[in-house]
C-alpha cells in the first residue's frame, strides 16, 4: 500500500496548498501581491477538483460506462464519427471552445479589483462551468451526439427545443456585436494595428490558396508560412505607421473600422471556406496556444507584482468607468467565459461526442478543457492587474465618462485614488508605437499593453511595441475567427429557420439565398455593432452585460436540459449537481436582466438610459454630432431592453417546463422518455493510440 | 509498424544505457510528431484513405483536393468555434 499512502500524500499536499493560496489571495490587504499566488491557486484548485469532484460525478451521478460503445464508434463513418485518440479530441474540444470571451471578460471585471472576478473564475469552473460541459458531453454521447437544441426537444418538449434555437440565434448576434466593437475599439485611430489587420487577411487568403491548389491539406506546412507571414505583418504594419504618407490610409474612426468589420464577416460568410475561413482558423488556432502557453510560461518566470487593489469602491457604489453596476450581479455576467460559458454546451454536443472513443474520456475532455479556459481566465486577470491601477482605468475609461481631455482624465482617474498622469500615459503610448491609450475602450488594448509588459519583460526588457501590436494581432486574429465562423453558421440557422416562412430560403445551395441570409444576419449584429460604436459611453457599456446574460441564459437551458435528464434517469438526489449551478444562474441573470431593463439610472437601466437620453434631447444638451444620432439610439436602448427581458423570459419558460416534467415523473405520470440510445458493448480494446499514417 | 521501424534503424556507438535512452527518445519525439499531424489534422486525408480501404474496399476514395474540400465544408458548417 506504500503507493496509496504516497498519493494520498500528494493530494493533501496539493489540497493544503491550494487552499492556502486561496486564502493568501482572499485575506491579503497590502500594496500589492505576487501573481505567482493565483497561478498556483488556480492550478490546485483545479487538480482537485478534477481529482476528486469529476471522478465523483463521473462515478455516481452519470456513471460513465467504459464498456458502452459510443456514438463514434457505432456509426464510424471516417467523416465526422470517427473513434479519435482523447489527447487529440482534448486538443479539438479546447481549441473549439476557448475563444477571446476568457481574456476581455476578466479584464474588463477588474474594475472591481481582483478578488470578486478571481473567485467567480475558480468556483465558476469547477462547480458551474466544467460540470455544464461534462455533463452536456455525456448526454449528447448517450444520444448518438445530438445537439443541446435536438435533445431539448426530446427531452423537454417543443417549448425548451424552441427556447434553445431562440437562446442559441440571440447569442450569436450579440456575441458577434460585441467582439466586432472589441475589435473597432482596437483598430480604431491605431495605424499600425489597422495595417496589421488588413495585412493579415491576404496572409490567410494566400495560404488558403497554398493548402487547396498547391499543396492540398497540407496544413503543417501552410501554418507555419503563415506564422512567419503574420510576423512579417506585425513589423509591416510599424513600418507603415512611421511612414507619414501612407499613415493616414490606415487611420480609421469608429465606423469605417465597423463597416470593415461587418463587410469581412459577409465576405467571410459568403466566399468559399477554403480561401478565408478555414486557413485563418488555422493560424489563430495556432497562434492561441502558443500565446497561451508564452504568457503562462512568463508569468512564472517573471512573477510579477499584481498591482490593483482586491476591492475596488466600484464594487460597492456600481459607479465604475468599464461598466456601471454593481459588484452583484454584475461580475458573474461579466465574466461568462473562463467561469461557465454556455455557448461551451453547443460544443460539447453535437462535436466533440462523435469523436469520443470512449465514454470515461468524458472526464477529461468535458470537465479537464474547461479547467484549462478557466485557467486562460485567470491569466487575463493577471495581465491586467500588473498594470498600475490608474494606468489600466485610464485605458478601459470611454470620454464619455472621465472626460475627453487627457488632463481631465487623469484628475477624474486620480480623484478615484488611482495616481495617473498626462507624461505616464504619453511615456507608455509611445512605448507602445500608439498616438494615445485614453479612452481604449474594450479591453483589448489594456490586455494587450499587459501582455506587452510581461512578455518584453520576460525576454529582455524590449521592443515593447512590436510586442504590443503582435499582441493586438493575436487578439483580432482570433476574435475574427469567432466572427466569421459564427456569422456563417448564424446564416445557415437562419435559412433553417426561415424555410418554415418561406420555403426557397432554406435552400442553403441557392447563391442567391447565401447572399441574401448572410446579409440578414450580418445586419443583425452590425446594427448591435453600430449602437455600439455610437454610444456615448463606449458600447461596452450596453453590449458586453447583454452578452453575459445571453450566454449566461444558454447555459441556463444547458442545465436544465442536464437537470430534467439527471431526474429522468432515476438520480433525483444527485440533481444539485447541475441543479446548484442553474439555480445560480437563474438568479444572477434574472436580477442583471431585471437591472438592466429597470434601472432608474439611465447609465444601467435601457429604459431610463433612453428616458435620458430623450430628455436631454429635447433641451438641446447633446453635442450636434450625437444629437444626430441620438433619436436611432433612443429606438436602439428600448430594444436592448426588450431583449434582456426576453432573456429572462426564455430562460424561466425551459425552467417551468423542465420542473413541470420533472413532477409529472417523480409522480410516475406519463413524461417524454429517456432518449438515451440502447447499449452496445465496445469492441475498441482500451485506448486509441496516435498512430503513423503512411502516404 | 512504427515501432518495428524504430529498431530497425541504425543505433549509434555507445553504452548500452545510452543506446536505450537514445531509442525512448526517437520514439517519443516520433510519438508527438505523430499527435501534431494528428491533432492539426495534417493527416486527415491519409486517415480517410485507410478508413476507406477499411470500410470500402475495391470503391473508390475521394482524391485528395475532394475529400480536403468535403471536410472543410464539413467542419465549418456547424458551430465549431466558441466565445
Amino acid at each position: 500500500m506504500p503507493v496509496s499512502v504516497l498519493s494520498k500524500l500528494v493530494w493533501a499536499g496539493i489540497a493544503i496548498l491550494g487552499a492556502s493560496a486561496v486564502g493568501g489571495i482572499a485575506i491579503h490587504r497590502g500594496e500589492s501581491i505576487n501573481a505567482i499566488w493565483f497561478i498556483v491557486a488556480a492550478v490546485c484548485t483545479y487538480l482537485v477538483a478534477f481529482r476528486f469532484y469529476s471522478a465523483w460525478i463521473a462515478a455516481r451521478v452519470l456513471t460513465l460506462d467504459e464498456t458502452r460503445a459510443t456514438p463514434a464508434e457505432r456509426f464510424n463513418n471516417g467523416r465526422d464519427f470517427v473513434p479519435t485518440n482523447k489527447w487529440v479530441v482534448f486538443g479539438h474540444h479546447f481549441a473549439a471552445i476557448a475563444g477571446p470571451g476568457p481574456l476581455i471578460g476578466p479584464t474588463l471585471a477588474m474594475q472591481f479589483g481582483y478578488l470578486p472576478g478571481t473567485i467567480w473564475i475558480l468556483v465558476g469552473a469547477v462547480l458551474g462551468g466544467c460540470v455544464q460541459d461534462m455533463v452536456i458531453m455525456f448526454c449528447s454521447t448517450r444520444r448518438d451526439g445530438r445537439s443541446l437544441g435536438q435533445m431539448a426537444r426530446d427531452e423537454l418538449g417543443p417549448v425548451g427545443g424552441w427556447a434553445a434555437l431562440v437562446g442559441t440565434m440571440m447569442i450569436m448576434i450579440i456575441l458577434i456585436a460585441v467582439l466586432g466593437l472589441v475589435i473597432v475599439k482596437a483598430m480604431q485611430h491605431s495605424p499600425w494595428a489597422t495595417a496589421t489587420v488588413l495585412g493579415t487577411i491576404p496572409v490567410a487568403m494566400l495560404i488558403g490558396i497554398y493548402m487547396r491548389g498547391i499543396r492540398p491539406g497540407r496544413v503543417l506546412e501552410g501554418t507555419a508560412i503563415g506564422l512567419i507571414l503574420l510576423l512579417v505583418c506585425v513589423a509591416g504594419g510599424g513600418w507603415v505607421d512611421q511612414n507619414e504618407a501612407i499613415r493616414g490610409w490606415f487611420d480609421w474612426d469608429g465606423m469605417q473600422c465597423a463597416w470593415f468589420v461587418m463587410i469581412y464577416g459577409f465576405s467571410a460568410a459568403v466566399l468559399p471556406v477554403w480561401l478565408l475561413l478555414a486557413p485563418r482558423d488555422y493560424l489563430s488556432t495556432f497562434m492561441k496556444l502558443g500565446v497561451v502557453f508564452l504568457l503562462a510560461a512568463s508569468i512564472i518566470v517573471l512573477a510579477p507584482e499584481m498591482k490593483m487593489p482586491h476591492l475596488t469602491e466600484f464594487a460597492e457604489t456600481g459607479m465604475g468607468p468599464i461598466f456601471k453596476g454593481n459588484l452583484f450581479p454584475f461580475v458573474f455576467i461579466t465574466i461568462a467565459c473562463g467561469a461557465i460559458s454556455g455557448f461551451h454546451s453547443l460544443v460539447s454536443s453535437g462535436t466533440t461526442p462523435k469523436l469520443l472513443a470512449n465514454e470515461k474520456e468524458i472526464r477529461m475532455i468535458g470537465y479537464g478543457s474547461m479547467a484549462l479556459e478557466s485557467f486562460v481566465a485567470i491569466m487575463a486577470v493577471v495581465a491586467a492587474c500588473v498594470l498600475e491601477p490608474g494606468v489600466f482605468f485610464a485605458i478601459n475609461s470611454p470620454a464619455g465618462v472621465v472626460g475627453a481631455e487627457p488632463a481631465a482624465a487623469v484628475a477624474t482617474i486620480s480623484s478615484w485614488g488611482f495616481p495617473v498622469t498626462v507624461e505616464q500615459m504619453e511615456a507608455l503610448a509611445a512605448d507602445m508605437g500608439e498616438a494615445t491609450l485614453f479612452h481604449r475602450t474594450g479591453g483589448a488594448p489594456s490586455l494587450a499593453v499587459g501582455m506587452a509588459t510581461i512578455f518584453s519583460s520576460a525576454f529582455g526588457g524590449t521592443l515593447l511595441a512590436m510586442w504590443y501590436h503582435f499582441a493586438i494581432m493575436f487578439e483580432v486574429l482570433f476574435i475574427l475567427t469567432t466572427l466569421d465562423a459564427g456569422t456563417r453558421v448564424g446564416r445557415f440557422m437562419l435559412q433553417d429557420m426561415a424555410k418554415h416562412v418561406w420555403k426557397p430560403m432554406g435552400n442553403v445551395s441557392s447563391y442567391p439565398m447565401t447572399v441574401l441570409s448572410s446579409l440578414i444576419f450580418v445586419s443583425a449584429w452590425g446594427y448591435f455593432l453600430w449602437q455600439g460604436v455610437h454610444d456615448p459611453l463606449g458600447g461596452v457599456n450596453i453590449l458586453w452585460p447583454l452578452f453575459g446574460i445571453s450566454n449566461q441564459l444558454l447555459a441556463g437551458i444547458a442545465l436544465t436540459v442536464a437537470t430534467g435528464i439527471i431526474i429522468k434517469m432515476g438520480r433525483l438526489r444527485y440533481a444539485w449537481v447541475t441543479g446548484l449551478p442553474l439555480t445560480w444562474l437563474a438568479i444572477i441573470c434574472t436580477w442583471a436582466s431585471w437591472e438592466k431593463v429597470f434601472s432608474p439610472n439611465p447609465a444601467i437601466g435601457f429604459l431610463s438610459g433612453a428616458a435620458d437620453m430623450s430628455t436631454r434631447l429635447a433641451a438641446g444638451e447633446l453635442s450636434p454630432a450625437l444629437a444626430e444620432v441620438a433619436p436611432k439610439l433612443i429606438v436602439g436602448q428600448q430594444i436592448d431592453a426588450a431583449l434582456a427581458l426576453l432573456f429572462a423570459v426564455i430562460l424561466w419558460v425551459v425552467i417551468f417546463d423542465m420542473l413541470r416534467m420533472s413532477f409529472r415523473y417523480l409522480k410516475g405520470k406519463s413524461v417524454l422518455p429517456l432518449a438515451e440510445s440502447e447499449y452496445l458493448p465496445t469492441r475498441l480494446g482500451g485506448n486509441i493510440a496516435v498512430t503513423a499514417t503512411h502516404g | 509498424m512504427a515501432e518495428r521501424s524504430v529498431h530497425r534503424r541504425e543505433l549509434p556507438a555507445g553504452p548500452p544505457a545510452f543506446r536505450h535512452l537514445y531509442r525512448r527518445v526517437r520514439a517519443a519525439a516520433r510519438q508527438a510528431w505523430h499527435f501534431v499531424r494528428e491533432v492539426s489534422g495534417d493527416d486527415a486525408y491519409e486517415r480517410y484513405l485507410q478508413h476507406h480501404s477499411r470500410a470500402h474496399p475495391g470503391e473508390r476514395p475521394m482524391n485528395r483536393k475532394e475529400y480536403i474540400r468535403f471536410r472543410d465544408e464539413q467542419k465549418w458548417n456547424r458551430i465549431s468555434r466558441c466565445c
